[in-house]
């Protein structure tokens, strides 16, 4: 792809939604991507009628029990009589599905697309939603070891804590940050304004390096964005946010493969982005990020990924407090996953929600102190090795 | 003789629980009080079912239930003779496709006929109170007016 690329269309986004995150909402799946996709319409000041199609994001359909999630989800997000698509890459799906919605508009199939992304994990509730994940490991190597996704998780944080020298404290500061930034944010599960490195350190030992503070929680609820082409978007909108860059990546699926302390998978997405947005320097030209954080480390594996901060250069931003709100790198104003909350596919639309809301001045409390013109979001999936990135900018 | 391994896996949640929405609620216990009703969007003025807070096509809010009337016309039919692990059943069973004048949807259930066709009218045959608990099946079948 080259940076002069001539796309059909430019593709904005005109109105986002989302719903309360929570560990267990009363709504249906359906009822919940109806009220995200809802709000996004009105907030676009648009009706279901002039939407010419529908982009559906959700992870396992084992979380809600229906198997043919997207088709039972269509009802709620609008997909009646209008082409429709659900797309799927695992935790990497919540970016992934504005990228699908982008391709839509972009090549001139549809002018205004509705992206709706929802995930209920409270429906596997017994023994809980993680045994969904019993079954992505490879029945030959890993599965009679009856491994759980922590297992991973913990070795990957303990492997770029060695490489990188980082200690338990520093990776500590980036829960500590997104749990406080979440009082602001109007949906979140964890909002804590008091909690304290301590707290992260003394909370109980899941898989050691990794401790209870340091995971983000199980999650219901659902996000909504409404993409417009040019023309549509100046008749919607006199603040429209561009989409200027979309990139993803899978890197090899087995663990032993990969380069556990630098996510290769991220690196390559961000390039692929940047090259469509323009950007040669991210450090200077992103002004504020949402990285996908389901874990505190993975942040500061993210930052680094995306060319925020050198290669173990993460832990230090944040203990200097760059990546703070009033910070010169806003990283998850939000409160990210850690603190809003992880229903999956919608907590990955909800970062590029935040990203619109923040460009636009609209994220009240949660707004940025310096001026942001360019941001990014970010996730992370499938079997840990999908890497999917938007950038957008005013 | 096997060529290759196999492995053997049971790759289910044990249980799930699903909720069935706060009007979904609503209408269940509807269906325990033995009334039938459908969803109501009063901005659109349609009455649906399944039941849901939206109206699906205009993407109004439905927040009212309006009982309607247990008989409706079957749209079409048909007869089950074996049943899911391909067992021939004692007795054929027939299920059908209901819809109640007014109402867009409609519901599926058994009927109990002796000369089913399309078209005819057939009215919901309650389960006796003490015996319901707030499903579709609190409705027994339906059964020719």
């Amino acid at each position: 792809m080259s940076r002069n690329i001539n796309f059909k269309h430019r593709v904005a986004v005109v109105g986002a939604g989302m719903t309360l995150f929570r560990r267990r909402l009363l709504e249906t799946p359906q009822e919940l991507a109806w009220l995200a996709a809802k709000q996004a319409l009105e907030e676009a000041g648009l009706a279901l009628k002039d939407i010419d199609c529908v982009v559906i994001g959700s992870a396992p359909d084992a979380f809600d029990g229906v198997h043919m999630k997207g088709e039972y989800l269509a009802d709620g997000a609008g997909g009646w009589h209008k082409p429709v698509v659900r797309v799927y890459v695992g935790g990497a799906t919540g970016v992934f599905t504005p990228i699908a919605g982008w391709w839509h508009v972009a090549s001139g199939l549809c002018r205004k697309a509705l992206v709706v992304a929802e995930e209920k994990m409270s429906h596997a509730a017994k023994p809980h939603p993680q045994y969904v994940f019993r079954y992505i490991w490879d029945p030959i190597v890993e599965k009679p070891l009856n491994p759980n996704l922590i297992w991973i998780f913990a070795m990957e944080m303990h492997r770029y804590m060695y490489k990188c020298g980082v200690k338990k404290e520093d990776i500590a500061l980036v829960s500590v940050k997104n749990k406080r930034n979440a009082c602001g944010h109007p949906s979140a599960q964890l909002c804590d304004p008091n909690i304290t490195v301590d707290d992260v350190l003394k909370s109980e030992v899941l898989v050691w390096p990794v401790q209870r503070l340091d995971v983000s929680p199980v999650s219901d609820g659902a996000a909504a964005l409404v993409l417009a082409d040019e023309a549509e978007a100046r008749r919607i909108t006199d603040t429209p946010v561009w989409i200027k860059g979309i990139g993803f990546t899978l890197d090899t699926t087995h663990w032993t493969n990969r380069d556990l302390a630098y996510p290769e998978y991220v690196r390559r997405a961000a390039e692929m982005a940047y090259r469509m947005a323009g950007i040669d320097n991210p450090r200077k030209q992103i002004d504020v990020a949402e990285p996908y954080d389901p874990f505190d480390y993975k942040e500061l594996h993210h930052m680094e990924g995306l060319g925020l901060a050198k290669k173990c250069e993460a832990p230090i931003l944040t203990r200097e407090g760059v990546t703070q709100r009033d910070g010169d790198l806003p990283i998850n104003p939000s409160g990210g996953l850690l603190g809003v909350g992880n229903p999956i596919a919608a907590a990955g639309l909800m970062k590029v929600a935040e990203i619109f809301w923040q460009l636009r001045g609209e994220a009240g409390a949660r707004q940025v102190k310096k001026p942001v013109y360019t941001g990014l979001a970010q996730a992370w999936g499938d079997l840990m090795q999908a890497g999917t990135v938007i950038v957008l900018g005013i | 003789m096997n060529r290759v391994k196999y492995f053997q896996e049971v790759m289910e949640i044990e249980a799930y629980v699903y909720t069935a929405g706060p009007i979904g609620t609503r209408w269940l216990q509807e269906l325990k009080n033995g009334r039938l009703t459908a969803a109501y969007c009063a901005k659109c003025g349609k009455l649906f079912l399944p039941p849901k807070m939206f109206e699906p096509e205009t993407f109004e809010e439905a927040v009212e239930l309006r009982p309607i009337d247990d008989v409706g016309v079957v749209e079409t039919y048909a007869v089950i003779h074996r049943g899911f692990d391909g067992e021939e059943l004692k007795e054929p069973v027939a299920v059908a496709f209901i819809r109640f004048p007014g109402v867009e949807g409609g519901l599926v259930h058994y009927v109990k006929a002796k000369e089913l066709r399309v078209g005819m009218r057939v009215r919901a045959r309650w389960r006796p109170v003490e015996q319901r608990v707030g499903s579709i099946t609190d409705i027994e079948c339906f059964e020719p007016v």
